[in-house]
């Protein structure tokens, strides 16, 4: 899994990233406020912190998504400032899920971000991610049956 | 001094020579004889809790008198692991969360709270805890409360996924698991609720059922500016009003006697001049308050960024209605926690820099003696008896 | 990994020690974070050199001048927010666990100045799991720590999380990263 995220980092780099100023400080955030517990290649643990890796972008797709990914308490408590947030943000989403990210990806603005952290998920960020799964799994099953 | 005594007394008196001047001899002893203790301890009597952090297996809760001119070691329990701690007031019962494995560093992980019983210290029941996820950390008070008049125990839980256990103490049963994610610890709000520390500065409350469940939320302000002067999540309460304290000296009153946590109105423990010449709170469990309304910290001269927890060489009392500082005490020894009795004369502990326990009047600042003897390793948190 | 150090001796020596630099620094508002985030340590911590480290441990050197000091003290460079048993003293290496144990995939992660290169890196304090408490160079220092609420900075928690055991052995400070901006200032 590291190899291959690492391999898709890689490609990203070359293709560059939107709404990231500057993806090494990106970079070194993810270090700093999120991989201790998300792990190096973004793919969480069982019980723990939930995995992004070829998920976190589809959350983007479905109705309250984007939100959610504003207001899930790993997100919204980072000790950063909104702007370096939102890069944070874009950053993690084009490298963790490049392949979901919707061909209308609007990057997070600082305002957005600011916004939306303001009340962050807590008791109810399990059940909100659930009902956003089945969102998708459903979405899933429209697209095939068309 | 008094062992030389003993011996040169026992030469002396060798040989029965004087049997004449002790007609009786000593009475036969019982053998199974074991040791109670009373099932309310006196105010004086504390509880020092001793992570053990050189085998961490293997910590326990001592039973100290800091009265006690002598015998002054009451007693001990287990408590492994990281393990926390209550004394219950209400029903004569001492409660460990701990966490132990079958095949002591591997094999099945238990998580258990393991009920003793108060005069006899031997073990009553346990409540084993599900999930393999109680958090372990240096010893932390609000890492297990009571709720409900001790009906109810919360246990922090950390995975990394953070949550809280609620456990019905009385009917030995678990009641619920409430997700916390974002946010730590636990800080008893009401009648029958509960606030908890989030990382974006706020406290978030919620209000519980008799059964446990959630039944309403609220959240603070952002009062804790983290990263410039985060709160510790040290607390002492007089009267209706919690205390925190910050890195820097701010103090934060909460009243948390309400449904819901009041953020109070904050106050300085230093002057600016105090603050020039580095003074802040320092160390592991930085406060207490005695049952007359005083404040004490443990206070570090010449502090520096990420000196926070290196304890120090003073403990100020401050008058919590005034505001004021009413004494400014030079320990003995530099300390790393402290905790104050709650008796008519309280005593001051401090856990200092060799792991003792030096034992001071907590009014005049006056050092009464030092409890060693190696009975601990690493002791970080002290908890007055009082009942 | 996390614990407070016996103070014995760090303590006293810091309080022996205590400068006005650090005064003025803390005066000035506690930890400075710098236009990456990354912490910036204000008091560059070289390793003290010979007898900087723990009687009866004796001393370590990586060999490579780019990384000074002995990582079997406390005053490594890398060590700046470290709480725990070294594993250097343990059977490990400041990167490395000591045989027999796992190493946490989980942990809290920091920055620390190398005083060779002025370079901020960024060090992962993974901690070593499924062996009783190591016991040599207990060491606890605290410089980018914060409270349990904002865990992925605290090293009070105990970190084995997500390994078969959870009892923990010592600590360790890699290093993951460094702060490209730092080296233009």
């Amino acid at each position: 899994m590291m190899g291959s995220a690492a391999a898709a980092m890689i490609v990203l780099a070359a293709a560059g990233f939107v709404g990231v100023d500057n993806p090494s400080t990106a970079k070194n955030n993810w270090m700093l406020h999120c991989q201790g517990c998300h792990l190096p290649d973004g793919s969480g643990s069982a019980d723990g912190a939930p995995s992004m890796v070829g998920i976190v972008s589809r959350f983007l797709s479905v109705d309250g998504g984007r939100e959610y990914v504003g207001k899930v308490p790993g997100v919204a408590n980072a000790g950063l400032d909104d702007t370096a947030l939102a890069e944070l943000v874009n950053w993690m989403l084009q490298t963790y899920d490049k392949e979901h990210l919707p061909a209308n990806f609007k990057p997070y603005t600082a305002q957005e971000i600011g916004a939306l952290r303001e009340r962050p998920y807590i008791v109810e960020a399990a059940d909100m991610r659930q009902q956003l799964l089945e969102k998708m799994r459903s979405m899933e099953a429209a697209g095939e049956n068309r | 001094m008094r062992a030389i005594a003993l011996i040169l007394g026992l030469s002396l008196f060798s040989g029965g020579a004087l049997a004449a001047d002790f007609p009786e001899p000593l009475p036969i002893e019982p053998t199974d004889n074991v040791a109670t203790l009373p099932a309310s301890y006196p105010d004086s009597w504390i509880y020092a809790m001793d992570g053990n952090f050189y085998s961490v297996l293997d910590g326990k809760v001592l039973i100290l008198d800091l009265a006690a001119t002598s015998h002054e070691f009451k007693g001990y329990i287990g408590a492994g692991q990281f393990g926390s701690f209550l004394a219950a007031s209400t029903r004569p019962e001492l409660y460990v969360a701990e966490t132990y494995y079958s095949r002591r560093v591997s094999g099945e992980r238990t998580d258990a709270i393991v009920i003793y019983d108060k005069q006899s210290l031997k073990k009553k029941a346990e409540i084993i805890l599900p999930g393999g996820k109680r958090g372990q950390s240096v010893t932390q008070k609000h890492s297990f409360q009571f709720l409900d008049n001790e009906r109810l125990a919360l246990i922090f839980n950390f995975t990394p996924a953070a949550s809280v256990t609620v456990v019905d103490l009385v009917e030995r049963k678990i009641l619920n698991e409430i997700p916390i994610p974002g946010c730590s610890l636990i800080y008893p709000t009401g009648k029958l609720g509960f606030s908890t520390l989030c990382g974006n500065g706020t406290m978030a409350a919620f209000t519980l059922g008799a059964n446990g469940k959630v039944t309403g939320e609220q959240r603070t302000k952002k009062f804790n500016d983290i990263d410039n002067n985060p709160l510790f999540m040290k607390t002492t309460k007089v009267g209706n009003t919690t205390y925190f304290v910050t890195f820097l000296g701010t103090v934060q009153p909460m009243d948390m006697t309400g449904t819901w946590p009041k953020v109070g109105k904050t106050w300085s423990l230093v002057s600016e001049e105090e603050k020039a010449a580095g003074w802040r709170p320092g160390g592991w469990h930085i406060l207490s308050s005695d049952a007359q309304g005083r404040l004490y910290f443990l206070m570090q001269e010449k502090s520096y960024p990420g000196s926070h927890k290196d304890g120090g060489g003073e403990v100020w009392v401050f008058d919590a209605k005034s505001k004021k500082r009413v004494a400014r005490h030079v320990l003995k020894t530099h300390a790393i926690s402290i905790e104050v009795t709650r008796g008519a004369a309280p005593y001051l502990a401090a856990v200092n820099a060799n792991m003792e326990i030096d034992v001071y009047d907590a009014v005049s600042g006056q050092h009464l003696r030092t409890i060693g003897g190696n009975p601990a390793q690493t002791i970080f948190v002290m908890q007055a008896s009082g009942g | 990994m996390a614990i407070l150090d016996r103070m014995t001796e760090r303590a006293t020596r810091r309080l022996a020690q205590g400068t006005s630099r650090r005064s003025l620094l803390t005066a000035l508002g506690g930890i400075l974070v710098g236009a990456t985030g990354l912490p910036l340590l204000p008091v560059a911590r070289a390793s003290g050199g010979a007898g900087s480290g723990y009687p009866g441990v004796l001393p370590q050197s990586t060999g490579d001048p780019q990384d000074p000091g002995d990582p079997a003290s406390c005053d490594y460079w890398r060590y700046c927010g470290i709480d725990g048993f070294l594993c250097s003293c343990c059977g490990g290496s400041a990167s490395a666990c000591p045989p027999g144990t796992e190493m946490s995939p989980i942990t809290w992660i920091g920055s620390c100045r190398n005083p060779a290169d002025n370079r901020n890196y960024i060090i992962s304090y993974n901690d070593c799991c499924g062996l009783t408490s190591c016991g040599r160079c207990m060491c606890n220092r605290n410089e980018s720590d914060l409270p349990m609420y904002r865990p992925s900075a605290n090293n009070d928690t105990n970190w084995c999380l997500n390994t078969k055991s959870s009892v923990y052995t010592c600590s360790t400070a890699v290093i993951i990263g460094y702060a490209m901006d730092e080296e233009k200032k």
